[in-house]
């Protein structure tokens, strides 16, 4: 037998899974060579030993101070260079060019065209000027991006996509109850919701439609929105904000 | 059919990882990487206890594992999007986790070095340890032995993972995995051998 299959042969008897022929073999040999004796009873009493140790429990709050690291990392894909961008942001603080340009750096094998469109129209109590830009991500390369951002006063709108995903993240920092529900309204031809749930603080509530969902903060809290393109196809996405009778709207459109 | 079994052998190891099936956790993983802090909590929930023994039994301090368990979610949290779902999430993680220990080792070492050089005469781990008991008897063993041969024995004892995985894990064959566990068995049975250490 090569020192291989010894070596094999006693893990196989230490884990118990050897045949009584090779427990016998392997018992022979331990028997006639006592080096062989020394080094099996060094991986016995290891294997004992490791086995006696036992898995140590978690510290206490572990868990919680990871899943507390993981919720700071997630409010970051709504800033950029640090501070939060409005509207006007996105044109003031990030030229179109280089939004664009630094998009299309990162942007999605997902093929996702995408155009953020507002008018002059108040939101929050706020007059927005008009803002248009058009983003085209790279073909074959991850995207990862914030797309647009936009203040309602009692909460934060952020959007931001992946592939052919859309994520929409309403952070409420507003008063109880809430200044209004915050619609989102889409094309169920070709944009789908795939979840919807409120990630942290207090949940509010969620409404879905055919067309679209409603968002309504209890509070403080966060909710996370996530659309997918029925399509495969390259495909265009538009941003409308709106503001009607006390209800926020966010109407997502295709565009070819 | 029951086999009797042999004086010197052991039970196969018990399975003690939080297991999810396969399915479960590639659609906690996957709804993980389209951005869903839930369904990667569910995955901190079920990994966090043996990610955190395979890095303090890597690095055989409780601090230093604690914050090496945070940091590999954190760094796993941030890269998700790269993971790809058609592998396992637990080798993932668990290799992070190494080269979070490993990285750890490194740094820890070249300021050992400056130590030497001021001649600083702090004790080695295995001193620092008192040697009481199996868990500390074993942490000192460990402690002794090269980083490859702890690795592969941490993977199977406290990730708990078979051959098969081992393999997958190191990109290598189950053979040459049963072969290095063979020695670094060994090597931690001569150490513990050596302060005393016996198995009934």
């Amino acid at each position: 037998m090569t020192i291989d299959e010894l070596q094999q042969l006693m893990l196989d008897v230490l884990d118990g899974t050897a045949s009584a022929e090779e427990e016998a073999a392997l018992a022979s040999a331990l028997e006639s060579d006592p080096t062989l004796r020394q080094r099996f009873e060094d991986a016995r009493v290891a294997g004992c030993a490791m086995e006696g140790v036992g898995l140590a429990e978690l510290p206490q709050g572990l868990r919680d101070e990871i899943r507390a690291s993981i919720r700071s990392e997630r409010r970051r894909p709504v800033q950029v260079a640090g501070r939060r961008m409005g509207w006007r942001g996105l044109l003031v603080d990030r030229p179109l060019f280089s939004f664009a340009s630094a998009f299309a750096t990162g942007a999605a094998a997902g093929i996702l065209l995408f155009a953020l469109l507002t008018g002059k129209v108040p939101i929050g109590g706020t007059t927005h000027p008009p803002i248009q830009g058009v983003m085209r991500p790279l073909e074959g390369s991850p995207m990862t991006g914030v797309l647009g951002h936009v203040d309602l006063g009692d909460a934060t709108v952020g959007v931001w996509g992946q592939g052919q995903v859309l994520y929409i993240r309403i952070e409420s920092t507003g008063p109880v109850p809430s200044a209004g529900p915050i619609e989102i309204t889409f094309d169920p031809a070709t944009i789908e919701p795939a979840s919807a749930v409120w990630s942290t603080g207090t949940e509010g509530r969620i409404e879905i439609a055919a067309n679209g969902l409603t968002v309504t903060p209890r509070g403080t809290g966060i909710c996370e929105l996530r659309m997918r393109m029925r399509s495969g196809s390259p495909a265009s996405v538009r941003i409308h904000p709106s503001a009607e009778d006390g209800t926020r709207r966010l109407t997502l459109t295709s565009a070819k | 059919m029951s086999r009797s079994r042999p004086a010197f052998s052991h039970q196969p190891l018990p399975s003690r990882r939080v297991v999810l099936s396969e399915r479960e956790e590639a659609g906690l993983a996957t709804r993980a990487r389209d951005g869903e802090t839930r369904a990667f909590d569910k995955l901190v929930e079920s990994y966090a206890r043996i990610v955190y023994n395979l890095v303090l039994r890597m690095v055989g301090d409780r601090e230093d594992a604690k914050d090496l368990t945070q940091s590999t979610f954190l760094k796993a949290w941030r890269s998700i999007g790269s993971f790809d779902p058609g592998r396992k999430f637990f080798s993932w993680i668990y290799r992070i986790a190494l080269n979070e220990a490993m990285n750890l080792l490194r740094s820890r070492r070249s300021r050992v070095d400056l130590d030497d050089r001021m001649a600083d005469p702090r004790p080695s781990p295995a001193e620092r340890i008192d040697a009481r008991d199996t868990q500390e008897s074993v942490q000192a063993a460990l402690a002794e032995l090269g980083d490859s041969d702890r690795q592969i024995l941490v993977l199977r004892y406290f990730g708990e993972l078979s051959y098969e995985e081992i393999a997958d894990f190191l990109e290598i064959p189950e053979k040459t995995v049963k072969s290095r566990l063979f020695s670094a068995r060994q090597e931690l049975g001569r150490i513990l051998r050596r302060q005393g250490y016996g198995c009934p």
